[in-house]
């Protein structure tokens, strides 16, 4: 499945400009950059909830322009965003799961197992009877995205879905982010958390509405001195590796976790 | 005391789970019983009949299994509305009486260039007593309904009701889908509400009350709370929208129907004692 | 010349006291404030760091224990916490959901006049206090409140407060939700609020690198009590504890964890980038030679 989406122009205010950009399926695509670089405006392009100012953005084929189709593009694409508390519905768990399944007009026993599987996958069986306002904010996330599976979507687009939530519930999405991956579903994240960047596939960073940066997590952290002229900066982990390497220490490739730098010194 | 901790006093809306037979009414069996039974109470105009329907209604509540103490407990925060509601009444409707009955007490009042009448008839005494009966009599029938019925099941049983109106373009899906979700965050606005007041109040805000009468004071002092609540509410409506379409939401329209049980045994025989009931007390010749 | 500010004495507080759904929020916590102190306060969610802050300016009063504040006894049932709030400054999480006035310069003025300042002084507290969050006096002080960024709106109301001119300023998760940018900008206003203004600071965070990088002392709040106190080297050179309370650490300490675990001999209490790298080097000279 190919996204593609040659963007230019925006609204109003010019959100996005020139940008063009693809994700192929089963790639794990990260977009970084400040407020206001247009991150946001991209995710909701790429479910048709904002229509292109000029351009197109294609869904498996499918341009968002035509509103027809915007109910087959969001079976594709699902999009989580940053506010776990509007993001549900209804006043059990169980009952925001199957909110999209329903209004898809499914069986009830298709509904049944879509819900059962999506609570599944993110590791929400047992708060299924749950009221949403008592979860902690790691598990409203992970019931929204629950939300969103139960659509069946091939790619998931993660709007700073971590931004609002404590270490123990970024934790807790980022577990489940990389376990959908594992399974094969393409998945756009969008962040300023440049540790969570490091684990995707491949990062595109932008600037002032256009693509600045884009590249592979080693292309990108290794050019510190073109993340830093954006006001940007590498993860903490590579920011060591590069000072200790100035200094003389024998570190060997460009180590994004705590993990590959034990061994990058070995 | 703690000027911040919010009593959860308001019994109307709460559900509190058990198992007696009002809680296992089907929700349209007690949506239609209660319909059915408000007429009554709010109609009913004699001493002795609104006694009864008070009587019959704190039976209902009884009924439900819920300590009679708690659901009282939910008329609490509109005494001092009621007590104003009465005085008013009590002193100033005989003035208006149309139906001319005999007068118990009049009194005048000079004050500097105004006079005041005070008149209590026997109808406006009777008018009184029975707005005020009345008035809790609503409370205690709302309070045993959301008690007993779940959010869900009584979005259901509307939207089940309203289904047959679809030809004359009554949304009942969407009428439904709006209580539920309004009731949904009212735990969440509480919250906030709460973390405003303390963030204005640590700004200085001053809450305290100007006086009984001083309302546009009070409601100039109430900005700080209500523009934000205003302005969050509209912009988390937005993000709601924006999570609903991403799930494809257009309305009622072709979403899976929703069902609920065929109606019981129980549930048509309810009903049937709500109608027998407001017949009685509709017909009985009540002493005036 | 630094004082105590404040002093917490074996803090209770229950929520809801009195009704069905009371639960008890703090259990003997304790806590001391210097004036010129600038302070992290850690813990879990629900392990009662809100309740504690919200009594240092009188919102809520202990229920068991002793909490001083500028010298003030807030068990006395007779004091008028009123004056507290303008001492004692809280900001509270996403601060920018509390602006109401239209106009940026009237909301942030609202505090000041609330404190029955003269106009001259209102406006003089006002162009300070935009000063130090750096939005222009001029450039903002006529802008359309809603019309701000989310980054922006936050410094309106962090202004806002300082318009009080408080000597101790408490901020509940500072930094949540703002992008790298947005964060440094607020983390240099607040060290220069401390350096410059003389203003104490303490921050409740759950973001271990904004402690690590602002904060001088941290204290820990683990289910209604103190944990741990300490400088904020020795507290996050205890992994395996904070580990325990399920808090994170800053992740330059996480390196320097990992490094150790791996046998590699660096300190453990290492906190910037700069010294985990030296300490690498020392490291790897004297394995060399």
């Amino acid at each position: 499945m190919t996204v593609a989406y040659p963007v230019p122009g925006g609204g109003g205010t010019v959100a996005l400009v020139g940008v063009s950009l693809e994700v192929t399926e089963g790639e794990w695509l990260a977009v970084i950059g400040h407020n206001g670089s247009g991150k946001s405006t991209l995710a909701k392009l790429m479910n048709g909830l904002l229509l292109p100012g000029r351009g197109e953005v294609l869904v498996g084929g499918m341009s968002t322009r035509d509103t027809s189709l915007h109910r087959a593009i969001r079976q594709v694409v699902g999009v989580v965003f940053q506010d776990p508390e509007d993001q549900i519905v209804a006043t059990l768990v169980e009952e925001d799961v199957a909110f999209g399944p329903e209004n898809l007009g499914l069986a009830r026993d298709e509904v049944r197992s879509r819900v059962d599987s999506a609570l599944d996958a993110v590791d929400a069986q047992t708060l299924r009877q749950r009221a949403p306002h008592q979860l902690s904010g790691g598990q409203k996330q992970r019931v929204a995205i629950a939300g969103v599976l139960a659509m069946r979507p091939r790619c998931i687009v993660l709007d700073e879905s971590t931004a609002m939530l404590d270490p123990e519930g970024r934790h807790e999405v980022l577990e489940v982010v990389r376990r959908l991956h594992e399974a094969g579903t393409t998945i756009v994240l969008v962040t300023h958390f440049m540790a969570e960047a490091a684990l995707a596939d491949r990062i595109v960073v932008l600037s002032e509405g256009r693509i600045a940066l884009a590249g592979t997590p080693q292309l990108i952290f290794g050019d510190r001195a073109r993340l830093q002229a954006l006001d940007l900066d590498v993860p903490p982990v590579t920011a060591v590796a590069e000072r200790a390497r100035a200094l003389g220490v024998p570190v060997r490739g460009m180590p994004l976790t705590s993990r590959e730098f034990v061994s990058a010194l070995d | 005391m703690d000027e911040f901790d919010f009593a959860r006093g308001v019994t109307v809306g709460q559900y509190v789970p058990g198992s007696s037979i009002l809680h296992r009414l089907d929700p349209r069996a007690k949506l239609g019983g209660f319909v059915i039974v408000l007429a009554a109470v709010i109609t009913t105009s004699s001493y002795l009949g609104n006694a009864v329907a008070l009587a019959s209604v704190i039976g209902i509540v009884i009924l439900s299994g819920i300590p009679l103490g708690y659901v009282l407990s939910g008329v609490r925060p509109i005494i001092p509305i009621l007590v104003i509601f009465t005085i008013f009444n009590f002193l100033f409707l005989g003035n208006y009486d149309p139906t001319g009955s005999p007068v118990i007490w009049r009194q005048q009042l000079a004050v500097g260039p105004y006079e005041f009448a005070f008149t209590v008839t026997e109808n406006s005494m009777k008018q009184t007593v029975q707005g005020v009966v009345r008035i809790i009599s609503l409370i205690l029938l709302t309070s045993v309904l959301t008690l007993t019925t779940t959010i869900t099941s009584l979005a259901k049983g509307i939207e089940l009701l309203l289904a047959p109106f679809r030809r004359i373009k009554v949304p009942g899906h969407e009428i439904a889908m709006v209580f539920a979700i309004a009731y949904r965050f009212v735990p969440t606005v509480a919250d906030e509400l709460e973390r405003l007041m303390k963030a204005q109040a640590s700004r200085g805000a001053d809450f305290g009350r100007p006086g009984r009468f001083q309302f546009a004071k009070r409601a100039r002092q109430l900005v700080p709370i209500t523009v934000p609540l205003f302005v969050g509410a509209f912009r988390r409506a937005e993000r709601l929208i924006m999570a609903m379409e991403s799930r494809c939401y257009v309305g009622g329209a072709g979403r899976t129907p929703i069902s609920l049980p065929r109606l019981a045994l129980r549930d048509w025989a309810s009903l049937a004692a709500a109608l027998a009931f407001t017949l009685a007390i509709w017909n009985v010749p009540w002493p005036a | 010349m630094s004082e105590t500010i404040v002093e917490v004495r074996d803090l209770w507080h229950s929520h809801l006291r009195g009704t069905p759904l009371e639960t008890v929020a703090l259990r003997g916590a304790e806590l001391q404030i210097a004036s010129d102190d600038l302070i992290a306060l850690m813990g879990h969610t629900g392990s009662g760091k809100s309740t504690l802050v919200q009594h240092l300016n009188g919102l809520l009063r202990p229920h068991q224990g002793s909490v001083k504040v500028f010298g003030q006894d807030l068990g006395d049932r007779k004091l008028d916490a009123r004056p507290l709030r303008q001492m004692v400054g809280i900001v509270f999480q996403q601060p920018e959901q509390q602006l109401f006035d239209p106009t940026v310069g009237d909301d942030i003025a609202f505090g000041p006049r609330q404190l029955r300042c003269t106009p001259e002084e209102v406006r003089r507290r006002v162009r300070t206090a935009m000063e130090r969050v750096g939005l222009g006096f001029e450039a903002f002080k006529d802008r359309y409140t809603f019309g701000l960024s989310g980054g922006e709106m936050r410094r309106v109301a962090l202004a806002g407060v300082l318009a009080l001119e408080p000597r101790l300023l408490v901020l509940d998760e500072p930094t949540a939700g703002l992008d790298p940018r947005g964060r440094a900008q607020l983390l240099s206003s607040l060290r220069a609020l401390h350096a410059d203004a003389g203003i104490a600071v303490v921050i409740v965070s759950h973001d271990m690198d904004v402690v690590a990088e602002l904060a001088r002392r941290v204290w820990v709040l683990a289910e209604g009590r103190t944990v741990m106190h300490g400088s904020v080297r020795e507290i996050f050179a205890r992994v395996d504890e904070l580990r325990e309370l399920r808090l994170g650490i800053p992740q330059v300490s996480e390196l320097a964890h990992e490094l150790r675990k791996a046998g590699r001999q660096v300190p453990a209490d290492v906190l910037t980038v700069d010294e985990l790298a030296e300490a690498l080097w020392t490291n790897s000279t004297s394995r060399a030679g």
